[in-house]
């Protein structure tokens, strides 16, 4: 092809680029609400004066909020959790999360809440760690998801608050803990975009691309735009995989042997560490679903509740609760499908407002006032 | 100053212009410049090393050229300056605080209270790079393959020339030089080449290899006990996939930014995983790197006289004489555990090497048995095989040590271990469908580019579609969050 015709194709590629950009994707937008789907938004709880009593993020001013509010002088529960945690189907008006009816309910009892989605155990692991630095709770609560067994790994954007301030476990560590302590390293802004022979300090390079980034974010918003559309792409390509594969919320999910005893050795280290700190437990299978079968292999998921529930029987600080079938069916919702299809999706993991006060009500009656 | 950054972007185009704006003469100095301005961006008190390289080459060049060859020893005690040099800094760099750690484990194996100290050392970026090169470039001018050059600059800009400088490809003297001498003029064609080569490259780094990355770290930081031998192979392929992606991308961006400039350099992939043997696995990867070993290690080590220099073909170039099978078996094993060796100072890096070699070494014995059966030489079972052999053998380049390697490939040879799925279901998805990107690419490019190229009507708009695809997705992904992985080499 000739030179001419060539750069004139590449010219008119780049401003069709540009035309797709400008138009084509989305403006800002909250991925994770787009993961759970149109009828499910995510709540955080707060406390009767308003203050953040619930974070997800782990975003700097909330974080202080909450430790302001457990330095109020009352006793203090943790709750770890994943989305159920913090999403409500079907949300209408006023309606709020079981953490904050669980705080409205004690008198004498501060509920701090930290959940993520799709939360692995490693996470609640290094999460509780994290907050027994700064807070004495004498009571948390945990609940195990068959879901959040098949995840590994840490993410940067639900642990910010580790990251920031360099986290790392502490004390005598063996493999495991030195993996998490070199993973949650691995996040750490000093050494997150250089090679193992790079030294610490940043460099021109580094300061320069910072520098040309700020700046073309303020000044284009199509640049600012681009974490969006890479969420949109993201987002384009789970779509169509579950399309491809005919994969939908009904599809039933295989245990990943390896991550789920990677998960359940970081249960056993909370439980150790909580009984180290005398700290009570409320372990449970959270509700699921039972108007329609499970979407797990049953033999698999019937071994998974056995083994969390010989786990807590092996300390005598723990509760052990199974409440998968306490929410009915119809405190369940829909959610968008996620394979091309009209018809929405069962959703196996968000309830309704009345399914939170089921919840919350079952935790009131185990937990110490 | 890493390609996947808009610094970078904005750097070149500011270079390219004024490169072609400034007379011949100031031109190169402000290449050369501009190639130490392009290092320091990384870190400038590393710019010594690199010049002090540079410098001694460029001297003991000249004064070989000037020691007739009947002063054999003073040519040898030249040579032996610009080897020490080299060799000197890579060793320092690059593989001190091994042996350090390596000595201190014996001592303390042998309970002896000896222990060297551990130095906090910077492996400066591509010092195993523009080493290799300056040493190709005495041991041209030593063997009398080239003269040594008298502009320093010319040379200067052999070294530092930017857009090879830091992951190759690893450029022989003789082609640079001669391209420096010509003074190419402007030509938009060198544009239009260079800026294709360019996208395409950055879009092989940002879109797959960037994104793949995350999954990759992902799945080897699992504890490698609780994989099957399913699960390692795939992990195989992921990296496999990774690598190639990452550094195929910086050579076509290399090429393409040397491009624009007017130059050529020696094209250094060519579908590596399309081939059918090892041997030939190594004439489609970093043909750059297997024929500087060709021609600087392994010919040497058979006995055999190198006669010329080239930076074309691979390991398996014919050899002017034929040296016994006991040495070529030497050489070869000796050779590879070198590549391994300069790939990084671990030892999984030299277990990847003889894994190489024992291949290579099959490969060789087993020639005889595949003329016997033609079945055995038909690409349905050698490209599987080569794919599978050649995949597999990025796990000890990858794993976190020698103990994980191991226990890794113990899990493909134990059948009991073989089966079993312990990774994400996307995980698997992505390295099947990263193998049928590779294998659709290949065919394009070697099926329907050529049709295409006759039928103007059709390929325009396809090109069109192409490139918007392409721009698109380098605008929405290009972040420097990843460096090059063989930045790190």
């Amino acid at each position: 092809m000739k030179a001419k015709l060539s750069l004139g194709i590449m010219v008119l590629s780049a401003v069709l680029a540009g035309l797709i950009l400008r138009f084509g994707f989305s403006g800002e937008r909250n991925f994770e609400d787009a993961a759970l789907g149109t009828m499910t938004v995510s709540y955080e709880a707060r406390s009767i004066d308003g203050r953040d009593i619930h974070t997800t993020k782990q975003r700097e001013k909330e974080i202080a909020e909450m430790l302001s509010v457990a330095s109020d002088g009352r006793r203090s529960t943790l709750i770890l959790g994943n989305s159920q945690t913090h999403s409500i189907n079907q949300k209408k008006e006023g309606e709020v999360v079981y953490p904050e009816i669980l705080d409205r309910a004690f008198s004498e009892r501060t509920v701090l809440t930290n959940s993520l989605p799709n939360a692995n155990l490693q996470e609640f692991y290094l999460i509780l760690n994290w907050w027994l630095e700064t807070v004495i709770f004498d009571q948390i609560v945990v609940p195990v998801f068959m879901d959040d067994l098949r995840e590994d790994g840490l993410r940067e954007d639900f642990l910010t608050a580790l990251i920031q301030e360099n986290f790392a476990l502490s004390g005598e560590l063996d493999d495991f803990d030195q993996s998490l302590n070199e993973q949650l390293r691995s996040l750490q802004p000093q050494t997150h975009a250089e090679s193992s022979e790079s030294s610490d300090s940043e460099t021109p390079q580094d300061f320069v691309e910072k520098e040309i980034n700020s700046w073309l974010a303020a000044h284009s918003k199509t640049w600012a735009n681009r974490p969006n559309a890479r969420g949109d792409l993201f987002m384009k390509l789970y779509s169509w995989r579950n399309i491809l594969f005919n994969i939908s919320a009904t599809t039933k999910r295989k245990m990943i042997p390896a991550r789920m005893s990677k998960n359940l050795l970081a249960l056993d280290r909370i439980l150790e560490r909580t009984s180290e700190d005398s700290i009570d437990v409320l372990l449970y299978i959270p509700p699921i679903r039972r108007d329609v079968e499970v979407p797990y292999d049953l033999a698999e998921y019937a071994q998974f509740k056995s083994e969390v529930e010989s786990m807590a029987a092996a300390y005598s600080h723990v509760q052990f609760k199974n409440w998968e079938g306490i929410v009915p069916g119809e405190l369940w919702g829909l959610k968008a499908s996620t394979n091309g299809k009209k018809e929405p999706e069962l959703d196996f993991m968000h309830f309704q407002f009345k399914g939170h006060q089921i919840l919350a009500d079952s935790i009131l009656t185990a937990l110490k006032p | 100053m890493i390609f996947n950054s808009v610094t970078f972007l904005i750097f070149f185009t500011l270079v390219s212009l004024l490169y072609w704006t400034l007379p011949s003469r100031p031109r190169y100095w402000f290449l050369f410049l501009a190639s130490l301005v392009f290092y320091a961006f990384w870190r400038w008190e590393y710019l010594g090393i690199l010049l002090l390289s540079a410098v001694t080459d460029y001297y003991v060049a000249r004064g070989l050229d000037e020691t007739p060859i009947e002063e054999s020893k003073k040519r040898k005690r030249l040579l032996a300056i610009s080897l020490s040099v080299n060799l000197g800094l890579l060793f320092y760099f690059k593989y001190l605080l091994f042996f350090t750690e390596n000595f201190n484990a014996l001592f303390e194996w042998l309970n002896a209270t000896t222990r060297f100290p551990y130095w906090e050392i910077v492996l400066p970026f591509g010092i195993s790079f523009y080493t290799f090169e300056t040493i190709s470039y005495t041991m041209d001018v030593y063997r009398g393959h080239m003269k040594a050059e008298k502009r320093f600059i010319t040379y200067g800009l052999f070294v530092a020339f930017f857009p090879k400088l830091v992951a190759g490809p690893i450029q022989r003297a003789s082609e640079l030089v001669e391209q420096l001498k010509e003074r190419p003029a402007f030509h938009w064609q060198f544009v239009a080449d260079g800026i294709q080569r360019m996208i395409y490259g950055l879009f092989l780094k940002v879109v797959f290899a960037d994104n793949l990355a995350p999954i990759v770290d992902e799945a080897y930081a699992m504890d490698p006990a609780a994989l099957s031998g399913i699960d390692v192979i795939t992990l195989g392929f992921l990296f496999g996939f990774q690598i190639y992606f990452d550094f195929a991308a910086y050579s076509h961006i290399a090429l393409g930014a040397a491009k624009v400039l007017g130059i050529s350099i020696p094209e250094n992939f060519n579908f590596p995983y399309i081939a059918t043997s090892m041997k030939e696995f190594w004439k489609r990867w970093h043909i750059s790197l297997s024929s500087w070993i060709r021609d600087y290690l392994y010919l040497p080590l058979t006995g055999t006289k190198v006669l010329v220099s080239t930076g074309k073909g691979g390991i398996g170039q014919s050899l002017d004489n034929e040296p016994t099978a006991k040495r070529k078996n030497f050489a070869l094993f000796a050779t590879w555990a070198i590549m391994g060796f300069w790939h990084g100072a671990n030892w999984t890096f030299i277990l990847w090497g003889l894994y190489h070699a024992v291949f290579i070494f099959l490969e060789r014995k087993l020639a005889p048995v595949r003329k016997r059966i033609p079945f055995l030489g038909s690409t349905w079972v050698t490209w599987p095989l080569t794919l599978g052999i050649a995949m597999v053998s990025w796990i000890p380049f990858r794993a976190q040590s020698l103990t994980d390697a191991l226990v890794m490939y113990a899990k493909i040879l134990d059948p009991r271990q073989l089966v079993g799925l312990n990774l994400r279901e996307n995980t698997y998805l992505i390295a099947a469908l990263m193998l049928i990107v590779f294998v659709f690419t290949w065919a394009v490019d070697e099926y329907i580019r050529p049709w295409l190229q006759t039928k103007p009507r059709i390929s325009v708009p396809i090109t069109i579609l192409q490139y918007t695809v392409a721009i698109l997705l380098i605008f929405i992904f290009l972040r420097p969050i990843n460096q090059f992985i063989y930045f790190q080499f």
